[in-house]
């Protein structure tokens, strides 16, 4: 077990260094930034130069390359390009704005998903298996902004329940969340079905009911957590799909998040913003892997007690 | 031990059978004129042993699972009664799963919640059928697993199940059986999935356990062996009806139905070698390039060191020295795990030995990528257990023989020496336009045959080419191979866990333990006369059903060895019947014997000659 963590945790570190080495090159290779911020032909050249040296990009590349790893370290990732303030503090005070939408969305696409898929799958070919297949395929083809566009219509225009769009109060959160928690409930709901009917189909369940169970006791003791094994892994990897998915809907609501963050920075070229965004991004999903890996090794005796 | 209290009520009515089924038929729900089981009456006499036997298919698990209506949510039974002491079972079978009928299954690894350690496993059923609890529930646990015969019981409460052997395993499952003092056990091929010395330890504890708990069992098996071995009443069943039942001294020396005589007259040891070779009689078949000449392998210090798991190294092969001659077929017998599968990987140069070399034709094996790695696996095919794996689903049986025949160039008028293969293996032109899945088992392995032997190999390792069909069909193919082995003047490899598959067809036989031959010789002699301990108890676990031959039995202790842990001196001294002070120190090396035999076994060295084993018995 602790050969396993020390391993995964190796790995996890190497694919952190490879992510913050290529965000910085792709972000370098494509463009000079200042040209793009500033319109060149008017500005005069000591302009440009200025704010060159301000951002560090007058110097050669390596030197760039050890001041970024020099900042990753000091938590200091630069200013913003567009209005000089310090990254860190830019995106330290969104991050809460998107945890509490991406926690909600966690909380509901698990209320919703689970027990629809374990409903299904004890339900198997009856009508309540037909509908919640037919609802989760809906759910999940539906795109993201169709759907939030369709509530802001129904609940906000015509109806006049919510408001459409912004942050503050509960009402605000209904329909970010139930956008979001949509598509990924019907995922999990689809997973959690699978997994299931894996399990019932298994040997040691029809075992467990000649030994004379009880339905119940089988369910809580033999089927639910062997299923639960590949749904934490697949429940892990989604955390990474709801930071995506939250740039659309943080968008469509107005949703003052990270997500919201990202579309204004690079549709101004804030290259430090994006980079420490993608760096931020990055470091969540390979996390949320280690956290994936190590749950199912805690969870799986075959590896855990091994050793 | 509480005597159960309905089995008083069978002694005051002993006319009225323990068990009944009644015209039990099984259907699909959605498709109830399809019948899987059609009008199965049987019978349990009170405190008898009932084996159903049958080919795959043929209904007999259903009938098992029927009486615990435990049928696969699809099929549902659409007529028939099951009875216990006359009366009638309700559906759901409350109050009698577990506690009056207990079963226990195949795969006895994935019967076992893998989550769940031994411990709270056994003491759950002695809580749900006994209301005991805490140190009483556990005490009882470790009580049940001593009944089984479970040594170190109370350690194993903390195991999983995957700490366990096969072996092991199913003796938690029959601890959990007991749990609720059943007065009928249902066994679902219970042996099938475990090593044949672990079958016969198994089912030696099942006959035990009937002795002292006077209880009924029901056991069904694909294997005549198993069935006479344990049974006294046999049903036999096909296509989801019994076509024959009896008391099983009768039904083997007797057989009325023409099915199950066939099935009897197919199982290896009775069909002998003779009639392998009188079936010779085809004419070798021509090869169309230059004929080649049968070649030898020479293997010398031949080891195979894994050390993927963890840290843990493996001694999967052990310094193998063995000569095969040109067209000689040499049989590899031994447990799972032994190494018989790598040795053959090694013979056809899929995996590199760590130390040693091996020689074929007097060259070089080169195991290296290019022309001379292609050539040398053209010489050398391979032929392995499960054909669906090694076919491609999408091209015609046909076709991916024609695409071997051009790759290698090996004639022009490729369609006619297709048709020509397809023939040697038993198979007809028109499986040429056939899909893998549209073939059975038997005819799959066939096709796998000939597509080996379109290129002309000079050596092909079979690998459990027969383990996973059926017995009649299993006599089918081996009879095939040993005549495609003649005509096309082959030099062989023929690797299986069943010493009387093994012998069918081969010249020789090495037996091996814990990657090292402890002995070899001709077939027949290994066969009648083994000389090794460790070959004498594989052949003792050979269930046979003929009464004569079932007397003197030596079960092996203990549980087939982990590579893992090599033991110091002989390999097999924690096994051994006759290991002395030396056998732990000092490994014996093969030795030669009268009549070209090598045994590695001091207990052998010092005798002059070897004991005649089966005339003895
Ligand atoms: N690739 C591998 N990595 C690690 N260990 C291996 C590997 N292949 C085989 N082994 C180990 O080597 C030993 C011999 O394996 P092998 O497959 O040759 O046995 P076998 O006699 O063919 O058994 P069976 O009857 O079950 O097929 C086993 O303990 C097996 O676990
Ligand atoms: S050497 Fe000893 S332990 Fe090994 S087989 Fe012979 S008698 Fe048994
Ligand atoms: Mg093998």
């Amino acid at each position: 077990m602790i050969r396993f963590i020390f391993i995964r945790t190796i790995r996890a570190i190497l694919t952190a260094l490879t992510v913050v080495t290529t965000t910085f090159v792709v972000l370098r290779v494509t463009g000079d930034p200042v040209q793009s911020l500033l319109p060149v032909e008017t500005t005069p050249p000591e302009i440009i130069e200025l704010y060159r040296r301000m951002w560090n990009l007058d110097q050669p590349l390596w030197q760039q390359y050890v001041g970024y790893w020099q900042g990753i370290f000091h938590g200091t990732m630069g200013r913003s390009f567009v209005d000089g303030r310090d990254v860190v503090g830019i995106i330290a005070e969104r991050i809460p704005i998107t945890l509490e939408l991406m926690g909600w969305t966690f909380v509901a696409m698990l209320a919703i998903g689970l027990p629809a898929g374990i409903a299904a799958a004890l339900n198997r070919g009856s009508w309540i298996d037909r509908l919640v297949m037919a609802a989760a395929v809906a759910g999940h083809a539906l795109p993201g902004y169709v759907m939030g566009i369709l509530m802001i219509w129904l609940f906000a225009v015509e109806l006049r329940w919510l408001p459409s769009s912004g942050y503050g109060t509960p009402q605000h959160l209904i329909m970010p969340v139930i956008t979001l928690a949509t598509a990924y409930g019907a995922v999990i709901a689809r997973f959690t079905r699978a997994a299931v009917l894996e399990v019932l189909g298994q040997p040691h369940v029809l075992a467990a009911r000649s030994q004379g169970w009880a339905g119940h006791t089988i369910m809580r003791r033999e089927v639910l957590p062997n299923a639960a094994i590949p749904l934490v892994t697949i429940i892990g990897l989604f955390l990474g799909g709801l930071i995506g998915g939250s740039v659309i809907v943080e968008w469509i609501f107005a949703w003052p998040g990270i997500g919201r963050l990202l579309v204004t920075s690079v549709a101004g070229r804030d290259l430090a913003i994006v980079q420490a965004l993608v760096l931020l991004f990055s470091a969540t999903m390979i996390f949320a892997n280690l956290m994936v890996d190590l749950a199912y090794a805690f969870l799986n005796p075959a590896i855990r007690v091994r050793g | 031990m509480q005597i159960p209290t309905l089995s008083s009520a069978a002694l005051t009515a002993a006319d009225t059978p323990q068990l009944s089924i009644e015209g039990l038929s099984v259907a699909h729900r959605s498709a109830p004129q399809t019948q899987q089981v059609s009008d199965v009456s049987l019978i349990l006499p009170a405190g008898g042993a009932l084996g159903i036997v049958g080919e795959s298919g043929s209904g007999k698990s259903l009938t098992c699972l029927s009486i615990m209506d435990l049928l696969p949510g699809a099929l549902k039974q659409s007529a028939g009664v099951v009875r216990l002491h006359g009366k009638p079972l309700a559906p759901g079978r409350k109050g009698i799963r577990g506690r009056r009928i207990a079963m226990i299954f195949q795969d006895p690894g994935a019967t076992m919640n893998p989550l769940r350690r031994i411990g709270p496993f056994l003491s759950g059923l002695v809580k749900l059928h006994r209301g005991l609890t805490g140190a009483a529930a556990e005490a009882e646990a470790v009580r049940l697993l001593d009944s089984v015969r479970m040594p170190a019981a109370r350690a194993r409460l903390r195991a999983y199940p995957h700490e366990l052997s096969g072996g092991q395993n199913q003796r938690v499952m029959i601890a959990g059986a007991l749990a609720g003092d059943p007065e009928i056990l249902l066994a679902d091929e219970p042996t099938t999935a475990l090593d044949v010395t672990t079958q016969a330890q198994i089912l030696d504890l099942l006959a035990e356990l009937r002795a002292e708990r006077g209880m009924g069992l029901v056991l069904v098996s694909h294997d005549f062996g198993v069935i006479a071995e344990a049974a006294d009443h046999v049903a036999v069943m096909r296509a989801g009806r019994v076509v024959e039942k009896a008391p099983a001294d009768r039904l083997f020396s007797f057989p009325q139905h023409p099915y199950t005589a066939s099935l009897l007259a197919s199982i290896p040891p009775e069909l002998g070698r003779a009639s392998a070779l009188t079936s010779r009689k085809n004419p070798p078949c021509n090869r169309p390039s230059n004929a080649t000449k049968a070649i030898g392998l020479k293997a010398r210090g031949l080891s195979r060191l894994f050390e993927a798991r963890g840290r843990v190294r493996v001694h999967a092969l052990n310094g193998i020295d063995l000569t095969v001659q040109p067209g000689e077929m040499l049989g590899v017998v031994g447990e799972s795990g032994c190494g018989k599968s790598t040795f053959g990987r090694l013979l056809v140069g899929l995996d590199k030995p760590s130390s040693g070399d091996i020689r074929a034709g007097g060259k070089p094996l080169v195991i290296e990528d290019g022309e001379a790695f292609r050539n040398s696996r053209r010489q050398l095919q391979m032929v392995w257990q499960d054909p669906l794996s090694v076919l491609n689903p999408r091209l015609s049986i046909g076709h991916q023989i024609i695409e071997v025949l051009q790759t290698h160039r090996i004639t022009d008028d490729t369609q006619s020496r297709m048709l020509e293969l397809l023939q040697a293996v038993n198979l007809k032109a028109e499986h040429a336009s056939r899909y893998a899945h549209q073939l059975s088992g038997g005819q799959r392995q066939r096709a796998v045959i000939a597509r080996a032997l379109a290129v002309e190999p000079q050596i092909v390792v079979f690998d459990e080419p027969v383990s996973a069909l059926d017995l009649s069909v299993q006599a089918q193919v081996i009879e095939m191979i040993a005549d495609i082995r003649d005509r096309f003047n082959l030099t062989g490899i023929f690797i299986s866990h069943d010493i009387r598959v093994v012998r069918y067809v081969s010249d020789r036989i090495a037996v091996m333990y814990l990657g090292r031959i402890v002995e070899i010789g001709p077939a027949d002699d290994i066969y009648h006369a083994p000389k090794h301990p460790y070959t004498q108890a594989l052949l003792s676990a050979v269930l046979s059903t003929d009464p004569k031959r079932r007397k003197s039995r030596s079960i092996l202790r203990g549980d087939p060895p982990d590579p893992a842990q090599m033991p110091s001196g002989c390999p097999f001294h924690p096994r051994c019947p006759r290991a002395a002070a030396r056998c732990r120190v000092e490994t014996p090396a093969l030795q030669a014997g009268a009549d070209s035999r090598f045994t590695a076994c001091h207990a052998v060295d010092v005798e002059t000659s070897g004991r005649h084993w089966e005339a003895a018995a």
